[in-house]
């Protein structure tokens, strides 16, 4: 009786069975297209609307003129990049991007490697210091620059007290576009001379020790070591750290924001931060677009050298 | 005379790393001693090494009281929505990429990497204006009008994506095409759907990378001080660093209630502090993977 059951069911199946039964045939046969889809078409569509639609919609900001306030941007074509390559200040805020970027970058580069030397030495302490220089880097930008800033107050800082209370003339640091920038950069080093160092430790630790024991071996002097055998291995780390460092240079804004805001009188004023003030403080979405346009291709031509050295090659 | 000099280099070493090391650490020890003084006491004070006569707790206190319980727990809440929802795309995504070959396979490796191509410098903007006008959020309408979007909605804390996110989905996809296939087969012939081969085989011998990918969004979502700062105004939908960031820049250096400011920023700083020191090598690991083998 069972038996008979069981090949009713199996041997005439009704109409919803067998569309059932073909749906997963179906199934089977496209399975390989079929969960790829369903899983990549909602992440993707994520990230089309928050990265492809803001990029196609800052490209047509750039030739407008809008504040946000009335329905409809109103066209001006290159007016908005006119105004950036005539004005002087839109000009020198992208030469204080450059210089104060650049600054950061080489001090913190060359600051890095010199650590990294000293973490190279085998010593029971190192995995220690490997440590502790790579803290600040994972601190939260305003709540370290608020230090910085509340000790550089002229009046009530610490840095003047101190100099106040052994007698010499307090600095008016705020003031001083020498100042600013080097505090500036004080803090940009101090921030990411961790995880640069560790870059560079790897690029050191890369180098074959017994490499360079066969060329000491074979009558090898110091400056032919470093030239033949260290400036080579440290090539490929030295690239990223030169290009990725470029990039973020380029774009630093908050460090300045910080602990300087622009100041005194705009010579900390990098063209990132003007970017913010002019897009998301005035409202000023046209210039604010163009001008991070300029910025954006400046950086696109290191981004796509960058990948061309280091992506290309190894996702083949 | 060898042995003298090698213990010359050793003590150069030594004094070289322990005065870096306290020039380093300057920062934090000022945050600590100026959060246990009074709003005024520090202002009279104006010390490089700032002393309490009455040290107090209430700075230091500050992040579980009303003054900052808000942002305490939207930072908290943030943090771990986008740990789990970062995670579990780059494991999906990654994992199909990986192992599935199908049609349009190329188009979203291409989209992968061509996004890490983006500056965020041309993103800023545009998405500001484009969460504003986010149709159908925030009293919108279809054509993005009517109200204020994303912007002043606690939502935005939740929904925005960058393209770090897709370097994630590649980080996991790389780590996939290393890994034999052989387990995943031995599963299907044994009857595990996609969902159980992906939880109970690939997961867990993934573990390191994944890891790394939570421990990097952790860290950048709990500092992340730019997207609350710019797109909230309202206090009770802040999150620390932004809250940090108001409190620090508001207002006049002398108005500014310092030892608040360091209080919360030294507390804040304690489960980065603690995540560094237990998965340092996980930190330190995705760092290098992120920009050498990516």
């Amino acid at each position: 009786m069972t038996h008979a059951n069981a090949s009713v069911t199996s041997s005439s199946p009704s109409l919803f069975g067998e569309r059932r039964q073909r749906m997963m045939l179906w199934y089977r046969r496209h399975r390989n297209t079929i969960i790829p889809y369903c899983v990549l078409t909602p992440i993707f569509t994520w990230y089309f609307i928050f990265i492809a639609i803001p990029l196609l919609f800052g490209a047509g900001l750039s030739f407008t003129e809008w504040n946000a306030l009335t329905p409809r941007p109103i066209w001006v074509g290159l007016r908005n990049f006119i105004t950036f390559f005539t004005s002087k200040a839109y000009l020198r805020s992208l030469g204080i991007q450059f210089w104060l970027g650049g600054l950061c970058l080489a001090v913190g580069l060359v600051a890095s490697f010199i650590l990294a030397l000293f973490l190279d030495v085998p010593m029971k302490l190192r995995g220690f210091f490997r440590v502790a220089w790579y803290v600040p880097a994972v601190t939260a930008v305003p709540t370290t620059a608020a230090v910085f800033s509340s000790l550089l107050d002229p009046t009530y800082g610490g840095i003047n007290g101190f100099i106040r209370g052994m007698g010499g003339k307090p600095v008016l640091w705020t003031l001083s576009s020498f100042w600013m920038t080097f505090w500036i950069v004080v803090y940009g080093l101090w921030r990411g001379i961790g995880p640069r160092a560790i870059l560079w430790l790897a690029g050191l630790q890369s180098i074959d020790p017994q490499v360079v024991e066969a060329a000491k071996v074979d009558g090898a002097n110091t400056a032919q070591l470093i030239w033949y055998i260290y400036v080579p291995g440290l090539k490929p780390i030295a690239a990223f750290l030169i290009i990725t460092g470029f990039i973020g240079a380029m774009q630093m804004f908050e460090d300045v924001m910080f602990i300087s805001g622009g100041g005194p009188v705009g010579a900390t004023d990098v063209l990132m931060f003007r970017v913010f003030r002019d897009g998301l403080r005035s409202f000023n979405l046209g210039m604010a677009g163009a001008s991070s346009m300029v910025l954006g291709i400046i950086i696109s031509i290191f981004s796509i050298l960058y990948f061309r050295i280091f992506v290309s090659e190894k996702s083949e | 005379m060898k042995k003298l000099s090698a213990r010359l280099v050793k003590l150069l070493w030594i004094v070289f790393m322990v005065a870096g090391f306290l020039v380093m650490s300057y920062p934090f020890v000022f945050g600590i001693m100026a959060s246990l003084l009074t709003k005024d006491e520090y202002l009279v004070q104006g010390s490089l090494l700032p002393l309490s006569y009455q040290p107090s707790l209430r700075a230091l206190l500050a992040i579980f009281q009303p003054i900052a319980v808000r942002p305490l727990l939207n930072s908290v809440t943030r943090t771990i929505w986008y740990v789990v929802i970062m995670s579990a795309q780059a494991m999906l995504a990654g994992y199909v990429l990986s192992r599935f070959r199908f049609r349009g396979r190329s188009v979203f490796m291409g989209a992968i990497v061509g996004a890490q191509l983006i500056p965020g410098a041309l993103l800023l903007i545009p998405t500001y204006v484009w969460a504003a006008r986010f149709p159908f959020i925030g009293g919108n309408n279809w054509r993005g009008m009517g109200g204020h979007g994303l912007v002043n909605n606690p939502l935005v804390l939740y929904v925005l994506s960058n393209p770090g996110g897709l370097l994630n989905i590649f980080l996991f996809k790389q780590a996939t095409d290393g890994l034999n296939v052989a387990f995943e087969e031995a599963a299907a012939i044994d009857g595990a759907n996609f969902w159980r081969t992906l939880f109970t085989i690939v997961a867990p011998m993934q573990k390191p990378i994944l890891v790394t990918i939570a421990l990097g969004v952790a860290l950048g979502t709990w500092n992340d001080w730019f997207v609350p700062f710019v797109y909230l105004d309202d206090f009770k939908y802040q999150t620390l660093p932004a809250y940090v960031a108001l409190l620090s820049t508001q207002g006049s250096v002398s108005n500014t209630d310092w030892p608040l400011v360091f209080g919360i920023s030294t507390v804040m700083m304690i489960p980065p502090l603690l995540l560094l020191m237990w998965l340092q090598r996980y930190i330190i690991q995705g760092f290098a993977s992120a920009g050498l083998k990516g």
